[in-house]
């Protein structure tokens, strides 16, 4: 694959320039269809989603001079990953049939997508800046180990220390999102 | 009751995890409605939980949206929508054409390998259907261009390592690839004997939008040639002959002949 820079392909989506974006399809497409595909998803559903990640980043050019920082194709991956997760969220929620259905716009249900996306990010970015110790626990901690199993893993006294110290990393954590000046517009 | 001993860290915490008893729970909730920081603390809380368990029923959905959704709504992102969807197809149509092409050829490079048609060398076939005269000229852009012309000298000078150093240069730092290059690439991997670098540059000639992009479906079955792979070779002759505008047509119905 060719990889121009990543200016050229948000400048290409912007003007709607159908050469430049057949060509995102053919380089990055088969990448996220893959993932889709084995993440219980269809063809048709990674094209959508696909189109859904690109519309969405349009938005995200035009009213947040938003600016890619890692490659295209990484970016690009990384939000249809996300779109997808929120994807089959939404189709566990229909398929149980939980709770009272919000009636959203095509438009505000893309708008709110975004928001998770910058979301996703400020979150993701904050926590490799704490330390390696902090930054462990809490993963640990998210994917619901138990204390009993953290307390083995870094040696601490007992529970009530795993479960202090797991507080304090969430505390440190919360300081670095809230100093981050996309806070006030996203949280 | 609340605690007082505790600190409101820990109190938060004991919230989140439903550790409180009911009544803790119901004065705990008061505090909040009169506390906006620790109100703000709580979301914020809530929002990095729901984050990292990927929990999102519990993502917040109160955040002004109002600029986005006028966006979202905006002609001008409707036409960018239909922009995204066209190329969409496009992309899709170029694929589904070529794949039952891709069927049909291989099942015909089936049967003839069953019937055990390819006891001939093709060694001298290569050098009599190869000709530099078949490579594109690069002299007719406006802007004069020193790296593409670099490539193409040290490729007429035989000198093919350093062609393909140039090559790769060039394609790590040029944001305006003229097409033509992808043959000049890929004949440098093959004079260098690797196949399958030079199938990826002809293929990306064939899917490029060059008016001349069939030059790719030609080199391709120069490759092919060379290697002596004639189940490949008919497979891509035979998508050649579909199309008389295709590039060398005649010689690709001349080769099949020769090879049946």
């Amino acid at each position: 694959m060719i990889q121009l820079n990543s200016n050229i392909y948000l400048e290409a989506l912007l003007k709607g320039d159908e050469k430049i974006i057949v060509k995102i399809y053919k380089d990055i497409l088969p990448k996220v269809t893959f993932f889709i595909k084995n993440n219980k998803g269809t063809q048709q559903d990674a094209q959508e989603i696909f189109q859904k990640a690109l519309y969405q980043l349009t938005a995200r050019i035009k009213i947040r001079n938003f600016e890619i920082s890692t490659s295209f194709e990484a970016y690009l991956f990384t939000a249809c990953k996300n779109l997808w997760r929120r994807e089959l969220n939404n189709r566990k929620k229909e398929v149980r049939n939980d709770g009272v259905f919000e009636l959203v716009s095509e438009e505000h249900d893309n708008s709110k997508a975004v928001l998770e996306q910058e979301r996703w990010e400020l979150f993701e970015e904050k926590i490799t800046e704490l330390s390696d110790s902090c930054r462990e626990l809490l993963q640990l901690y998210f994917k619901k180990v138990s204390y009993k199993i953290i307390v083995e893993k870094f040696g601490y006294a007992n529970e009530n220390t795993a479960f202090q110290r797991v507080f304090k990393c969430k505390k440190r954590l919360i300081g670095l999102v809230k100093l981050d000046k996309r806070f006030q517009e996203l949280c | 009751m609340l605690d007082n001993n505790k600190n409101r860290d820990e109190l938060i915490e004991q919230y989140l995890d439903n550790l409180m008893s009911p009544e803790t729970t119901l004065d705990f909730e008061k505090l909040i409605d009169n506390d906006e920081d620790l109100a703000k603390d709580i979301e914020l809380f809530k929002q990095l939980n729901a984050h990292f368990t990927e929990n999102y029923s519990e993502l917040k959905t109160d955040t002004d949206t109002t600029d986005l959704d006028t966006y979202f709504r905006s002609e001008e992102a409707k036409i960018i929508k239909n922009a995204i969807e066209k190329s969409g197809a496009i992309h899709s149509n170029k694929k589904t054409v070529k794949l039952p092409i891709a069927i049909a050829a291989s099942v015909i490079g089936l049967m003839i390998c069953v019937a055990g048609y390819f006891q001939f060398s093709k060694n001298n076939l290569y050098e009599d259907y190869y000709t530099e005269n078949d490579l594109p000229s690069l002299v007719a852009r406006n802007v004069p261009d020193n790296s593409s012309s670099d490539i193409v000298i040290a490729y007429q000078e035989k000198k093919f390592l350093e062609a393909s150093k140039l090559y790769l240069d060039y394609i790590k730092s040029t944001t305006n690839f003229n097409e033509n290059l992808f043959i000049y690439g890929g004949m440098t991997y093959l004079e260098l004997n690797e196949f399958d670098k030079a199938i990826v540059e002809f293929h990306k000639m064939t899917t490029s939008n060059s008016i001349d992009n069939s030059k790719g479906l030609w080199f391709t079955a120069l490759v092919y040639l060379k290697k002596e792979d004639h189940i490949l070779l008919k497979e891509t002759l035979n998508i050649i002959v579909q199309k008389k505008a295709n590039f060398n047509y005649t010689k690709a119905v001349s080769l099949l002949q020769k090879l049946d």
